[in-house]
């Protein structure tokens, strides 16, 4: 299928839906399986994959970004992560309930960091983040 | 989750969309609303509200198109969904589903 956004208005999606929703909770599934669950509350929104498939198609979705290496996608995410800090919102990306990526207000990032050149991305799990990704 | 009762159609040229227990109610609406009659351009939360909307819109297609097959849906499920846009506040609860097939097109 032929690409319809450009990268910047991927990575808009989030950011407005963080604006948008206020609470409760929303499921996708397919075939009865369920591939992701947001959950939002007192302005977080939890992206919890149940399957990596989804995320890695989101990922396909944006060829720019598939090419990239981790760090390079994590850089990619500073803008987003950065005006979720500055509108005192937060999104966390989570596998099967464990939080892997905090975006936003909530995030205390260590090493990181010097990463990501933001103090508004923590990497919850590295491992974790890498088998989602790649 | 209470399990839905799932549709099945068949030969299908095209999506279908099958809305089930699906409800909404609006709340507490802002009064500035009603306050400014004469207002006739969107503003810049309104078109970037439209933005994100058609762009959601256009990820559920691309994501229909690598995730689903043949006889698949798509169920997106909203429980206790509070949104507010424009400074009123709706309340979503209830399943949409999508049931996808794909037809081969005879020449």
């Amino acid at each position: 299928m032929k690409q319809l956004h450009s990268e910047t208005k991927i990575l808009r999606i989030p950011l407005n839906l963080a604006h948008i929703l206020k609470q409760g909770s929303i499921s996708l599934q397919t075939n009865g399986v369920e591939h992701i669950q947001l959950t939002i509350q007192n302005n977080k929104i939890d992206y919890n994959f149940q399957q990596k498939q989804l995320l890695k198609t989101l990922l396909e979705l944006e060829a720019e970004i598939t090419e990239k290496s981790i760090l390079e996608k994590l850089k990619t995410l500073r803008n987003l992560a950065e005006k979720l800090k500055q509108d005192r919102l937060t999104i966390t990306i989570s596998h099967k309930g464990q939080t892997i990526l905090t975006l936003g207000y909530e995030a205390t990032p260590t090493v990181s960091q010097i990463a990501t050149g933001t103090n508004a991305i923590e990497v919850n799990n590295m491992i974790e983040l890498m088998k989602l990704v790649t | 989750m209470p399990k839905q009762e799932q549709t099945t159609e068949h030969k299908q040229k095209s999506p279908t969309l099958t809305t089930k227990k699906f409800s909404s109610t609006q709340t507490d609406p802002s009064p500035k609303l009603f306050n400014s009659p004469n207002q006739t351009s969107l503003t810049l939360g309104e078109i970037e509200l439209s933005e994100t909307f058609k762009g959601l819109g256009e990820t559920l297609a691309q994501l229909i198109d690598k995730l689903a097959g043949k006889g698949t849906n798509l169920q997106l499920t909203f429980k206790d969904l509070t949104l507010e846009m424009a400074g009123m506040k709706t309340k979503l609860n209830g399943t949409i589903t999508l049931d996808v097939l794909y037809v081969s097109e005879k020449k």
